[in-house]
């Protein structure tokens, strides 16, 4: 069966490879389940407002081309049917729907739901190389294609949509700022604080000090081997390394360098605070194995320490 | 696939000259503490170097608390780890390690690359021969879980020369002829490196969990999953006793 209009088959699924690349690149994730983890090979590029919505009016548009291009039904019955398709997928992302699928309804995606739908009717209008072209079977078996062929393109609309609820892959989370004004407060020493977590170990001279990964420093006193005495934690968010030279103690903070004096062990002081050295890592306190999708994220509002739920 | 940068990929040898010359009790001082061999932070001569992103970040350390970014190099967008050894750095990615010329300090230079040991893990040295672990997670590509011997006289030129089959072995620490690994849920593992090539295990501590070790003249300091846990160990012997443990809690 040969395709009816092949200028709009092809736009068709031009707009529905722009669909596929604002996955990979702004979602960070492949809805043809090919790349596990796109985000890890190319940064994502952040985008705001009205443009989340773009994937619906991709959606709409590259489908209603495309069966277009292949059927070359009554372009507004065309229409109707991808805009509905996308409305019902819409409802069931709101909470009152029977059964909801994961993701967040949005007035704006409706919007864009329509403004596709419309957009398509009005190129077919304007444009007359993209007019309808009756179709005329040239056998039987043309006739059972053309069912198939629309069976297939439905079905291939609708579990996109599906494929493409990234909140299943990736449920959506909403970050936790510590703002750098918090991040670089004076340095503070806790006592008696337990140890939660082991992190890396660093010796120097009689004292042995453990990160507490992302938490801080916990210092002991480690001449009796047998009976290592805690001295102290450093409060210190996003620490993970540690190196001592000559009684200083050069430590990361998320994106800083803190140098932390101790010639007197038991109150480290503050030497000097490098800002902004180490770059941002917005999923440094996540477990790696956890796949995690930052939503929204903002670096402006500081650095993330955690998820809202 | 390459993975989150948090992820442990390591190729590190514990800085056993960074003690100087008194490597000996706790009584001497040392101008530089020891790590274990996951840091990414090495202190060369009067310079920190740091891991930041696809770069080496240099600080002039001279003067401790009027520390200043020195220099930054660039490497590779996967490096995990760095150490240094004998005038050079060797600075673990996730597809290999690159080589660079220390004979400077602050000023290192490229030399060469080698992509054998591609995976997650810290290395450390001994005498001639370097120590590899490999871990397959979901980060690391190579999906095997081994300890690679490598011999490294020519550093410019390194050879393996050995692979022990592990479970998941983590971090690891070295001195003399005691090899210690984590290795996951199967414990920690005593290796005695008689023969360099050979490591031979001769004890196995099953209860820990660990994730990265110390060890020096006789101490051996783990960072496990239950604590913080410390035992003493010989090189005539092969177990080690338990001298005391701080909880998690």
């Amino acid at each position: 069966m040969e395709i009816r209009n092949k200028r709009s088959f092809y736009l068709g699924c031009f707009v529905l490879l722009i669909g596929y690349t604002f996955y990979l690149f702004v979602r960070g994730f492949d809805p043809l389940g090919i790349i596990e983890n796109p985000f890890e090979i190319v940064p994502l590029i952040e985008i705001k407002g009205l443009s989340k919505s773009l994937p619906t009016f991709l959606h709409v548009l590259s489908f209603c081309l495309i069966s277009h291009g292949l059927f070359s039904y009554n372009p507004f019955l065309t229409s109707s049917f991808w805009v509905s398709i996308n409305l019902i997928f819409e409802y069931l992302q709101h909470p009152s729907s029977l059964f909801t699928l994961m993701g967040t309804f949005t007035f704006e995606d409706v919007l864009a739901a329509f403004l596709a739908g419309f957009i398509f009717l009005v190129i077919l209008k304007f444009c007359p190389k993209f007019k309808q072209v009756k179709f005329k079977p040239l056998s039987r078996w043309d006739d059972y294609l053309k069912v198939i062929a629309q069976i297939v393109i439905s079905v291939a609309g609708i579990s996109s949509i599906m494929a493409s609820s990234d909140t299943e892959h990736f449920p959506r989370e909403n970050a936790i700022y510590l703002s750098y004004e918090e991040l670089r407060r004076p340095l503070t020493i806790q006592f008696d604080r337990p140890l939660k977590n082991t992190g890396k170990i660093y010796t120097f001279n009689n004292y042995l000090f453990i990160s507490e990964p992302n938490q801080g420093i916990h210092i002991y006193d480690n001449s009796d081997t047998t009976n290592p005495i805690s001295k102290g934690f450093i409060v210190l968010p996003g620490n993970l390394d540690i190196a001592i030279k000559n009684g200083f103690l050069f430590a990361d903070s998320f994106i800083d360098l803190v140098i932390i004096d101790l010639s007197n062990p038991v109150q480290p002081i503050l030497a000097k605070r490098i800002e902004n050295v180490f770059p941002y890592d917005a999923y440094q306190v996540f477990d790696p194995e956890e796949s995690i999708y930052l939503y929204n994220l903002d670096e402006s509002k500081g650095v993330v320490i955690g998820l809202s739920k | 696939m390459y993975k989150n940068n948090k992820l442990i990929v390591l190729l590190f040898i514990l800085i056993l000259q960074g003690c100087d010359d008194s490597s000996s009790s706790t009584s001497t001082e040392s101008t530089v503490g020891q790590a274990g061999s996951l840091s990414r932070f090495s202190i060369v001569d009067n310079y920190l170097y740091a891991i930041s992103g696809k770069n080496i970040q240099l600080f002039d350390i001279t003067t401790p608390n009027e520390t200043v970014p020195f220099a930054l190099v660039p490497v590779a967008f996967d490096i995990e780890t760095l150490f240094s050894y004998n005038n050079a750095l060797f600075i673990g990615a996730q597809n290999g390690v690159y080589i660079y010329d220390n004979s400077v300090p602050g000023n290192p230079k490229y030399i060469s690359e080698f992509s054998h040991a591609e995976s997650c893990d810290p290395v450390v040295i001994s005498g001639s021969h370097a120590y590899i672990t490999l871990r397959s997670a979901n980060n690391c590509r190579l999906g095997v879980n081994q300890l690679d011997v490598l011999d490294v006289s020519d550093i410019y030129n390194p050879i393996l020369k050995n692979t022990v089959v592990m479970q998941g072995p983590k971090g690891l620490g070295v001195d003399s002829t005691r090899l210690f690994v984590c290795d996951g849920i199967a414990g920690l593992k005593i290796f005695d490196l008689t023969d360099p090539i050979l490591p031979n295990l001769i004890h196995t501590e099953s209860d820990l969990d660990c994730y990265d070790v110390i060890a020096n003249n006789g101490l051996l300091i783990v960072s496990d999953q239950s604590g913080l846990v410390q035992y003493q160990y010989d090189f005539l012997t092969s177990g080690i006793s338990l001298l005391s443990s701080i909880f998690v809690e």
